[in-house]
């Protein structure tokens, strides 16, 4: 919606500006359900008071101190090495899989199709205990590299579809201008498909990023003893109460995870304006 | 005769069991400017395709300065492409879309730079080397295009409709450029085109291409003056075909008859026999209008009509002369000769038979 109709044209009927004023309130109230909470969790962390009652003043000691609290470093650690690990995994996978989705016709395409969105769809509580009876059956060691495994599982389809729609706007007769000019497929691949598509390869694995990062979940079930990411940390912290701390570091994984999608959006919108 | 640089023999293509490309026996040498002509659909692209070895031919042998290529992948064929829509690199700027060929190949830095810069003076190209590609206009986009070919040094440029996306002037500009470009590297050209003015004007040898079928390869004069089907003919500028009926024939000439007239030919073709149904295909040009007193000229056919309708083409009068009740052919002549006739009047047609070719049916 324009801004120009947020702010409601001045029109010349009294009934419209109503009509124009209702639609302002509504959808104010949509967004009003949306945010307030996430508004009033980053505004009690910066409070000066140890409870989430009553505004005392404005405050960033809290995040000063969390680095003070025991295994809140090594949960950060943790989150960031399993997000990462788990980005590449699925960023490299998931291209080769949207390349492929792409260019070739097989017999059940479609069918494998809907499986891919079968990850995104299906309540997480499932795949993560699926997850942690196939790690027990088949003897893997829960822990960081379990959790990536486990986050690789529901990101991937992320990135095979925005790969994918990348390619749908690839000229394949691209592909073939290099083949013309001496280059094998491989070489093909690397100096023509990908450096083409990058822009939705890297918009593929921040949205790979941000879904890890902040996932509680499949972390909680399979990350072992010790090895707590942020999210399950701060689950942690809260069986002594909902102090600020908690606030801070809520509102830190929601920037970092905020800003990794917007940086996404940022890039397919580019990348789309160029292509024009 | 020189060893042919590319040599089809009896290639052909089937998509899903429909035959697109059927039998085509070409034999291209070196230098040559070579155009594969036929309307949209009938196959040019496939054999094209083929030859730069992004298609395999279902049947047949394709061979390249005497090696078979029918097993050597598309990367290791001694030929390039100019791609109809130029399918330039829109991630690299001009150098390097025209460098992307050499650096596979390893050349060094120095030599790379040397031959790109031939390679746009070539095309004149030089102010733009450091162009984005997107910024280009369609024209130079195109010349890009070429460069990065010839670049290569191929032992044959393959181009499909190269010319197709741009406006009738740019076109024609290009069509010299592509002409002196020819001449200039001295490569052979196999050039695609459904456009057969287009084919006549740039081509060593015109292929004419029907259906999947070679219909005829020859240079453009004996492709226009001898057709070797109606489809042919048809195709080649304009022409009148009127259906006959051998009549008679004697030791060296045919009787031949149309529902208004019939006439005596001399026999090129041996194999049709007294009984045959054949095609005539006469130019427009060819024939002469003679208004009603006019003497006419011995040996030569005759036929009346009646004068349906006069169009204006330039210098040219197009007249539309009724002969029977199912035939109405056309003439070409100067607006001085055509000056005073009228619709509906009474006129005679006369030609001469070396200018007209029998096909059988
Ligand atoms: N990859 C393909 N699969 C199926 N049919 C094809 C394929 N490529 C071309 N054809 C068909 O082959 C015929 C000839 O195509 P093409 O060689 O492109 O003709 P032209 O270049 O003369 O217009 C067309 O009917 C086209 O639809
Ligand atoms: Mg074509």
């Amino acid at each position: 919606m324009s801004t120009a109709e947020l702010q409601g044209r001045p029109t010349r009927s009294d009934r419209r500006r109503l009509a124009s004023t209702s639609r302002i309130v509504t959808l104010a109230s949509v967004y009003a359900f949306l945010y307030i909470p996430i508004i009033i969790l980053i505004l009690f962390s910066f409070n000066n008071s140890r409870l989430n009652a009553t505004w005392m003043g404005f405050t960033t000691s809290w995040y000063g101190t969390l680095p003070d609290h025991p295994n809140m470093l090594n949960a950060a650690e943790i989150s960031i090495v399993v997000t990462l690990g788990q980005t590449v995994i699925s960023t490299v996978l998931g291209t080769m899989g949207g390349i492929a989705l792409h260019r070739y016709r097989f017999p059940g395409k479609k069918v494998f199709v809907y499986f891919l969105y079968i990850p995104i769809v299906i309540p997480e509580v499932v795949l993560a205990v699926s997850l942690l009876l196939f790690f027990n059956q088949v003897s893997f060691p829960l822990g960081v590299v379990a959790m990536m495994v486990g986050h690789t599982t529901f990101t991937i389809p992320f990135v095979v579809l925005v790969v994918r729609a990348a390619m749908s706007g690839f000229d394949s007769s691209l592909e073939e201008a290099a083949r013309d000019l001496g280059a094998t497929e491989w070489q093909t691949l690397w100096k023509v498909t990908i450096p083409i598509i990058l822009p939705g390869i890297i918009v593929g694995a921040l949205l790979s990023f941000s879904q890890s990062f902040d996932d509680f979940t499949t972390s909680f079930f399979v990350d072992g003893m010790g090895n707590d990411p942020l999210p399950v940390y701060i689950y942690g912290l809260m069986r002594h109460g909902v102090s600020p701390v908690v606030n801070a570091l809520a509102a830190i994984i929601l920037a970092v995870t905020l800003i990794f999608a917007l940086l996404g959006e940022r890039i397919q919108r580019v990348g789309k304006l160029a292509r024009r | 005769m020189l060893d042919p640089i590319i040599e089809l023999q009896s290639i052909s293509k089937t998509f899903e069991s429909v035959t697109v490309v059927n039998g085509v026996n070409m034999s291209i040498r070196a230098g040559e400017f070579v155009t594969l002509l036929g309307p949209s659909g009938s196959g040019k692209t496939t054999i094209l395709r083929m030859i730069a070895g992004f298609e395999q031919p279902t049947a047949g042998r394709i061979a390249i300065s005497g090696v078979e290529m029918n097993d050597v992948p598309a990367h290791r064929r001694p030929v390039n492409t100019v791609f109809q829509q130029y399918a330039l690199f829109p991630h690299l700027n001009v150098f390097d879309n025209i460098a992307f060929g050499l650096r596979l190949k390893k050349y060094p830095r120095s030599d790379i730079e040397k031959r790109v810069k031939a390679a746009l003076a070539m095309v004149r190209m030089e102010a733009h080397i450091q162009a984005k590609v997107r910024k280009l206009s369609g024209g130079q986009q195109q010349r890009v295009a070429i460069a990065r070919a010839i670049v290569n040094e191929p032992k044959v440029l393959l181009l499909d409709e190269p010319l197709g996306a741009l406006d009738m002037k740019l076109r024609r500009e290009m069509q010299l450029e592509l002409k002196r470009i020819h001449r200039d590297v001295g490569i052979t050209f196999i050039y695609v085109t459904h456009d057969q003015e287009e084919a006549m004007a740039m081509s060593d040898r015109v292929a004419v291409i029907h259906a999947g079928h070679l219909a005829q390869f020859a240079p453009p004069e004996e492709i226009y003056s001898q057709p070797s089907t109606p489809f042919v003919a048809g195709f080649i500028g304009e022409t009148n075909l009127i259906e006959a009926i051998v009549s008679d024939a004697d030791a060296d000439h045919w009787r031949l008859s149309t529902e208004s007239f019939s006439l005596s030919v001399r026999k090129r073709n041996h194999d049709i026999v007294p009984g045959e149904r054949v095609t005539l295909s006469v130019r427009p040009e060819a024939l002469r209008v003679i208004g009603g007193s006019q003497a006419q000229e011995p040996h030569q056919p005759i036929v009346t009509g009646t004068l349906t309708e006069r169009v204006f083409v330039g210098a040219m009068v197009k007249t539309f002369v009724r002969i029977g009740p199912e035939t109405i052919v056309q003439c070409l002549e100067t607006a001085v000769a055509a000056q005073g006739r009228r619709i509906g009047e009474e006129v005679a047609l006369t030609w001469n038979c070396d200018h007209m070719v029998t096909f059988p049916s």
